[in-house]
């Protein structure tokens, strides 16, 4: 029997799950038995349903998408890796402001991938998170952008710029400021250092802080009633690296609208 | 474990028409009741299922999106088209061979809306539709690969060049070929006029025979045995004809000008 598309791809998890693990590549029958734990009675009606609508075919014993069910399986997915992401902390994302962020890279957030959120521990409140400390040291070249100034994070990058990592660091006016008036002295150290460089944005980011190294990715993001409530955003997975490195793109390319960068001397 | 939010988007056709009507802004309850063209009655339990999901906001009169309502619903806009495009004509799409189209097309091609297939009745075989003739003669400039050579078109484009019609023409080797050897006069007319921009594609993969104007897309894609089974595709929706132009740039970019001044 024919069903609609919309009711093949969506309305049974078991041909939902067929279709991803074939989108990985063919499977026999065993194959897709054991990888999606179920019986030949229990997956059979479903594997003959999405052969009737021509999403999947068999060659011999194998089983593989046809074109058709390529392309859609991989529009299926964008919806489900947000889904995902959504619904594993869904208090956090509705709270967030996302002004800060262009149109086309919010709706890729999926590329945020397997990202954990952090929640502050109250009795750390007033340190930097450790996951963010603790991967510094780990990054070989660091791209930040502040618009807040915690007292131990200058000499956290002068530590790493002295050993060697390349550090581009984007500052708000009001940080700059900060440094100049309480933390001259780190400053000048790390304006010393060839590899490291800041830079003054003149149209701040509406966003508390953003890092992207080679090794993680660190997301602070404002409520909705543009507070900071230090639940950040950590992720290791290489799209979310490439994701943040858009976001600088897009904060230092649209300079007229977010901010203009000047380099210090 | 089934995802609440795909349950909320794809069991229900109203929530989503809601979800995806409110993607293009705010609305009031007067504008979804003349969108659906129902009884404000009939979008009330939708409504609430929507809100209390958290996708839909309703400050004072009007409904938007929620920020994570955005997020999804723009990632369901894309999924949605697919489905849809395939759904309609199954049986076209199935039989078709999509390897002309670049994966990054490919991805998008449920941006062909209100597609409809267009296959010419037996004694009128050779003459395309003329819902075709009629936009393609009402067009300001026109973008077309001939990968298959079709008698009428030469005649055709002249008449429209003559009109003052931009046009840039991307030819393959083998109807090039096919025009030097029994369309000379042709050839040479349409190599002559000003307006025309010959350009000729000499890679190995064929691409489908398109046209692509200002108001019309028009695809002939090719089957699963590669031929050509007189079924094409139309569509004057501006976001096909972004996506057709976007697929002719593809081929355009790979092919080189063939000089006015050649013999």
């Amino acid at each position: 029997m024919k069903t609609s598309l919309i009711n093949t791809v969506w309305f049974s998890e078991k041909r939902k799950n067929v279709l991803l693990l074939l989108y990985e590549g063919e499977r026999d029958l065993e194959q897709i038995k054991k990888s999606l734990n179920v019986t030949t009675r229990s997956i059979m009606p479903q594997i003959k349903t999405l052969k009737n609508n021509n999403l999947i075919e068999q060659k011999q014993d194998q089983f593989c998408l046809t074109t058709i069910g390529k392309t859609i399986v991989k529009s299926m997915l964008p919806f489900i890796s947000t889904s995902r992401i959504v619904e594993e902390n869904k208090d956090f994302w509705a709270s967030r402001n996302f002004d800060a962020i262009p149109p086309h890279l919010f709706s890729k957030i999926k590329d945020l991938g397997h990202y954990f959120l952090i929640e502050p521990d109250i009795h750390y409140m007033f340190e930097l998170p450790r996951e963010f400390v603790d991967n510094i040291p780990k990054s070989k070249s660091i791209v930040t952008f502040i618009s807040y100034l915690h007292p131990t994070f200058l000499s956290l990058y002068l530590k790493a710029a002295q050993a060697g990592t390349n550090i581009s660091l984007f500052v708000s006016e009001n940080v700059l400021e900060k440094m100049k008036n309480e933390y001259l002295e780190q400053f000048n150290e790390l304006m010393k250092i060839t590899n490291a460089t800041i830079f003054l944005c003149k149209e701040n980011p509406k966003i508390p802080m953003v890092t992207v190294t080679d090794w993680f990715c660190y997301i602070c993001l404002f409520n909705e009633e543009e507070r900071y409530d230090h639940r950040d955003i950590i992720s290791f997975d290489e799209s979310s690296l490439k994701w943040c490195n858009k976001l600088f793109d897009y904060y230092k390319t649209n300079t007229q609208k977010l901010c203009q960068i000047t380099e210090l001397v | 474990m089934e995802s609440s939010l795909t349950e909320i988007v794809w069991f229900s056709e109203k929530r989503r028409k809601i979800l995806l009507l409110l993607l293009s802004g705010p609305k009031s309850p007067e504008e979804m009741k003349k969108e659906f063209g129902v009884d404000w009655r009939s979008l009330i339990l939708p409504l609430k299922e929507l809100k209390e999901e958290g996708l839909v906001n309703n400050p004072e009169r009007f409904y938007e999106l929620s920020s994570i309502g955005k997020l999804i619903v723009e990632n369901v806009k894309p999924i949605e088209g697919v489905l849809n495009l395939f759904e309609k004509d199954a049986d076209y799409w199935v039989k078709r061979d999509l390897n002309a189209i670049p994966e990054y097309l490919l991805e998008r091609i449920g941006e062909i809306e209100d597609s409809i297939i267009t296959e010419p009745e037996l004694n009128d075989m050779f003459e395309p539709p003329k819902e075709f003739i009629d936009h393609l003669m009402n067009s300001k400039h026109v973008h077309s690969i001939f990968s298959i050579y079709h008698p009428l078109y030469p005649s055709l484009y002249s008449k429209l060049a003559e009109k003052g019609t931009e046009i840039s023409i991307v030819l393959t080797e083998a109807v090039l070929e096919r025009m030097r050897e029994d369309r000379q006069e042709e050839l040479k007319k349409i190599q002559s006029i000003e307006n025309i921009n010959l350009l000729l594609y000499k890679k190995e993969l064929c691409p489908p025979p398109i046209v692509v104007t200002d108001n019309l897309f028009s695809a002939s894609f090719f089957n699963n045995q590669g031929m050509y089974d007189h079924r094409d595709i139309m569509s004057f929706s501006q976001s096909s004809l972004k996506w057709g132009k976007e697929l002719f740039k593809y081929y355009q970019k790979m092919a080189i000008e063939i000089s006015k001044s050649e013999d």
